[in-house]
């Protein structure tokens, strides 16, 4: 084997059968299920690789084939190094012993000696933050102190191969900052490290993503469009549409929650059809007013695949023309710079509020309402019944970027007007 | 490669015996580990901890005495009839608590072999420290008594060693044949208890052998755990005479012991999957 290759897998099955047969795909009733058919593929050494799939499509199986926990059905795997295999956090954790026995306990069935696991105990310790209770049982610990323990044993003792199971985000805050730079440092230390994990944010970081579906690799590489697919698919899944040009809408029947507000239309566009990067993006928004001394403003909120807000558009700061407000049909619009987005698959939601008019409340005299139209004044926050789930190519000086590089990924990308200017030698 | 890096293989293929071996050894610390961390478990939040280990036999031992040396009147030739039960029940507790803590160990312990890689057969072999520990305590009470009684310790002790691990053996031999057939289907396990629980009629510790009539006398050879038990009542007593039967069956429990494990080792890769 090549001598800096860390894992490697070669034609890997596995096959579980069932207690109960169920229908397979091709109509058969059957009971084997293969958790993994036919794969292969090769770790560096100091390699980090994330794994993505949906939920039983083999990733912890393979994770455990790697850990020898289980053995395949056929194919084989060799890895070379001593292998941490952190598939539950505190798996050999006893409740009944103490933190400081359970740091021996795990340090030992990790393979470590006792005295190696003396020399980091403070160290781990320290960094588990919970030094006033090492001597509880564990039992009495919150869930937050168990896991934080547990995954302190992990990363302070010395392993070679790092397979993580959807653990890094154990915690509060302040322990996942910690631990994110405590996985940074094994990083730097040139470990291989291998972990599933459905956080995108997490796996963006990594420099070889693995791919995998119904127990086949869909995708192996560094190519990070590979997000974009799986979120395209995911959301896909879910019954909506994401658009990568021209976005209209203007069916909002359903949405008659403000009895004086009308949603006419909203559109997201480019100049020409296909969204890139590079251009000016749209934003419009027709409505019809009913009533003359209500006016609306829209807020704007785009969403990361992650859920994260990312940014906020409000139309409160902005004057409006002069007799606006009130009766009739308006547009609101504004266009988002080019260059504002990144490679990433953005969603949108838009708000809206209702305000009474100031210069009407002042006067005073159309303020004579009926209930119910008080009512619906009192209720002045609109949350819109549409999500628009869009993507962009990146294109960066007329070329589409393929993707490859991390550090351009993630939220927006706000446009700052740098100064690039030559300064002599004193 | 510049440091003398272990590269793992991992195929469909079960370790051979020999690697299974090696890989018992590389993890050994582990059967301590194990042993240690179930003792304290079982005696946290406990009074008097590690005492309960003597309470139990002491229990047993006096209802023992009671009832069979003086209620039945039984007679157990020139030994106080004391020292005659508690020698047999140090055997058969010993035995019996690797036979029922052993079939279970990997059941108990699924949730670590579902996440963490060791040879399984650690496992059992934990719960034998483990067993070999209350028997050190049950000896504590032994010890006192035989000098009350008058019993000296003879050189017979030297073959402590060997009894305790025919005594062992007999144990495991039965957890490794039943985990290796019994990890899918659980039926085997059902059985285990019966053994434990009527098997002490069928071996001398509360009679000895020649309780029986003599033209059955000889079934009694057969049986694995009755020459157990005379070997510690010969040992420790010199009661009766050394009989060359004990090694045959020595032998023949040894051999089924090593092919119990050998299908153990090929089938344990398995219960991860089954546990």
């Amino acid at each position: 084997m090549d001598s800096n290759v860390a894992i490697k897998v070669e034609n890997l099955s596995k096959l579980y059968t069932l207690r109960e047969s169920s229908i397979g795909i091709d109509g058969q009733s059957t009971n084997e299920l293969w958790a993994l058919k036919d794969v292969s593929f090769e770790i560096k050494k100091g390699e980090s690789v994330g794994i993505i799939g949906p939920n039983g499509s083999g990733k912890s199986t393979l994770l455990k084939i790697l850990a020898g926990i289980t053995k395949p059905t056929s194919g084989k795997v060799t890895i070379k190094g001593k292998v941490a295999s952190i598939l539950d956090i505190g798996a050999g954790f006893h409740p009944e012993l103490s933190g400081r026995e359970n740091i021996f306990l795990n340090g030992q069935l990790l393979g470590f000696s006792k005295k190696k696991i003396q020399s980091h105990y403070d160290e781990i310790v320290k960094f588990s933050g919970i030094v006033k209770f090492i001597d509880e049982p564990v039992k009495n610990y919150s869930n937050g102190m168990y896991l934080r323990l547990a995954f302190s044993i992990m990363v302070h003792l010395d392993f070679d191969v790092y397979l993580f199971d959807e653990v890094l985000s154990v915690g509060d805050a302040e322990f996942v900052l910690k631990s994110r730079e405590k996985f940074e440092e094994i990083k730097s230390l040139n470990k291989t490290i291998v972990f599933v994990s459905h956080n995108f944010s997490e796996l963006g970081n990594q420099e070889l993503i693995i791919q995998f579906e119904k127990g086949k690799l869909l995708f192996i590489g560094n190519d990070l469009n590979i997000f974009g697919v799986y979120n395209e698919k995911t959301i896909v899944n879910l019954g909506e549409k994401v658009y990568n040009s021209r976005i209209q809408l203007n069916d909002f029947n359903v949405f008659n929650e403000s009895k004086t507000i009308k949603i006419e239309k909203i559109e997201l566009y480019q100049d020409e059809d296909k969204f890139r990067t590079d251009r000016q993006t749209h934003f419009v928004i027709f409505f019809k007013n009913d009533e003359t001394f209500l006016s609306t403003d829209f807020v704007i909120k785009i969403f990361d695949v992650n859920g994260n807000v990312v940014s906020t558009i409000a139309s409160i700061f902005t004057e409006p023309e002069p007799k606006l407000g009130g009766l009739g049909l308006h547009k609101f619009s504004f266009v988002f710079p080019p260059n504002y987005f990144g490679l990433d698959l953005y969603s949108l939601r838009i708000h809206m509020v209702t305000n009474v008019l100031e210069e009407i409340t002042e006067i005073g005299e159309k303020l004579i309402l009926d209930d119910q139209g008080l009512s619906s004044i009192s209720k002045s926050h609109f949350l819109l019944p549409c999500i628009i789930y869009f993507k962009m190519n990146f294109i960066l000086k007329e070329k589409i970027i393929q993707s490859n590089e991390p550090y351009l990924r993630g939220g927006l990308l706000p446009i700052f007007t740098w100064t690039k200017t030559k300064v002599d030698l004193f | 490669m510049l440091e003398d890096e272990e590269i793992q293989i991992m195929t469909s293929e079960p370790d051979s015996f020999r690697e299974y071996f090696q890989k018992i050894w590389k993890f050994r610390s582990l059967i301590w580990v194990f042993a240690m961390r179930d003792l304290k478990v079982k005696y946290a939040q406990t009074l008097i901890g590690v005492g309960w280990t003597i309470v139990q036999p002491l229990t047993a031992l006096t209802i023992f005495t009671f009832f069979f040396g003086y209620i039945m009147n039984m007679k157990s030739g020139n030994l106080p009839f004391v020292l005659f039960i508690l020698s047999g029940l140090l055997g058969w507790n010993f035995f019996s608590y690797i036979v029922s803590a052993g079939s279970i160990s990997v059941q108990e312990s699924s949730h670590i072999i579902k996440k963490i890689y060791f040879p399984k057969s650690i496992l059992p072999f934990s719960k034998v420290l483990i067993a070999l520990v209350e028997l050190l305590l049950t000896l504590t009470l032994l010890i006192p008594l035989m000098f009350y009684y008058d019993e000296g310790i003879s050189w017979r002790i030297i073959f402590l060693p060997f009894v305790l691990a025919f005594n062992a053996i007999c144990g495991l031999t039965l957890v490794f044949w039943v985990a290796s057939f019994a990890y899918r289907k659980r039926d085997l396990f059902h059985l285990l208890p019966f053994i434990v629980y009527f098997g002490i009629w069928f071996t001398p510790v509360f009679f000895s052998g020649t309780f029986l009539p003599s033209k059955i006398q000889f079934l009694m050879d057969f049986n694995p755990m009755a020459n157990v038990i005379k070997m510690w009542r010969w040992m420790l007593f010199g009661m009766g005479k050394f009989q060359w039967i004990w090694l045959v069956n020595f032998v023949i429990v040894s051999v089924l012991c090593v092919i119990g494990m050998y299908y153990y080792n090929k089938k344990e890769s398995a219960f991860s999957d089954f546990t």
